[in-house]
């Protein structure tokens, strides 16, 4: 009885949830065709605001170069403008500068013609003196330098003969040095000759009675 | 005592063999019979063989041993004459010399040679501390500096 209960029991379960089953994928179909529909109408409208963006864009370009070409006509306009007030001002100051130099120039040559007839009036007697006082100071200088060579090459044959006497005594030093130096090589080499042709002459007798006569010697000198 | 081997120690060398030999024939007394004999015969100059010889003969080496040992230390006290001379010594010159020196200087004297060409001749001696140069050179050179004007004078 208790197997019949389970197995009808089961049997009823199974049917059940096969009932919750479909339903959930009849469901799940529907969401799936809601979502599909959202995403196609967002797309749609994302491409009219593309479209409006653009054109917005265009039409921003368009004015703004509408704006820069008035900008730069009105710009050349002032250039233009200015350029001629520069070159009617410029023309006014330099005819006012021009009359002001010459003001100024007469003014100058007024003064400087009447300092000349003033100092013309002044040392009219004067040159004269002035030249022989002049004279006289050039033939100072000219003594005075003329002096002043002849004590400066006074002074260098001075020095010259003392270098050339100094140099004169050192040549002799080195000299007499040089030859001292070889006096001594000359002797060295004396005695080295000397000693080596004794060598080679004596026979063996007479170094032998050479030793023997040192060593006579030593015993009386009492070394031995 | 024991002057017939003087003259197998006459030089430094020499007297450096003679050691060696003596050595040589002390360290065979206490090996096997023969071996004495045979180091005699093969193993030391034939003037060492010949003098230990005629020792034994004589009855000079009662001791073998007290004999290597009282020679030993009498060759450690042999005094060195250092001459240098102007030439290699022949044997005639090592001689002479040596002789000389016995008579002269006495026993326990070895002679040792140095050879030095520039000397030209004579000899530099040096004995127990004292020095003397009785080259050719030398007394050139004094001669010379003695007469250096005189010789300069000459020369010019």
């Amino acid at each position: 009885m208790d197997t019949q209960i389970l197995f009808y029991g089961t049997i009823i379960l199974t049917a059940l949830m096969g009932v919750v089953l479909g339903y959930v994928a009849i469901s799940y179909r529907k969401l799936i065709e809601k979502y599909e529909r959202i995403r196609q109408s967002q797309e749609q409208e994302a491409r009219l605001i593309e479209a409006q963006k653009t054109k917005t864009l265009e039409e921003g370009r368009l004015q703004a170069q509408k704006i820069i070409s008035d900008a730069q006509a009105r710009a050349s306009q002032l250039v233009s403008e200015a350029a001629t007030f520069s070159s009617k001002a410029q023309e006014v100051l330099g005819v006012a500068i021009k009359k002001a130099e010459e003001a100024q120039l007469g003014f100058y040559q007024q003064a400087l013609s009447e300092t000349k007839r003033s100092a013309q009036a002044s040392l009219g007697g004067i040159p004269k003196d002035v030249k022989d006082e002049v004279v006289r100071q050039l033939d100072a200088v000219r003594a005075s330098l003329e002096e002043e060579i002849r004590s400066a090459q006074i002074e260098t044959k001075k020095m010259l003969a003392a270098s050339y006497s100094k140099m004169e005594e050192e040549i002799e030093a080195y000299k007499q040095q040089r030859l001292k130096a070889i006096d001594e090589k000359i002797i060295g080499i004396l005695e080295q000759v000397s000693t080596r042709v004794v060598g080679r002459v004596l026979s063996f007798e007479d170094h032998e009675e050479a030793i023997l006569k040192a060593l006579e010697d030593a015993k009386k000198e009492n070394v031995l | 005592m024991y002057s017939e081997l003087l003259p197998l120690a006459r030089t430094e060398e020499e007297l450096e063999i003679l050691k060696k030999e003596l050595d040589e024939l002390k360290a065979c007394l206490y090996k096997p019979e023969g071996v004495y004999e045979e180091a005699l015969s093969k193993k030391v100059r034939a003037g060492t063989a010949g003098v230990i010889r005629q020792f034994t003969a004589q009855g000079v080496i009662k001791d073998k041993a007290k004999f290597f040992e009282e020679i030993g230390k009498a060759l450690d006290s042999f005094k060195t004459l250092e001459l240098t001379i102007a030439f290699e010594p022949r044997e005639e010159t090592i001689e002479r010399i040596w002789e000389w020196v016995r008579k002269n200087v006495g026993e326990g004297v070895v002679v040792k040679f140095k050879v030095e060409h520039a000397i030209g001749a004579g000899c530099i001696l040096v004995y127990q501390g004292k020095y003397r140069n009785y080259s050719f050179s030398k007394r050139l050179k004094d001669d010379f500096a003695s007469q250096k004007q005189a010789l300069l004078k000459m020369l010019n």
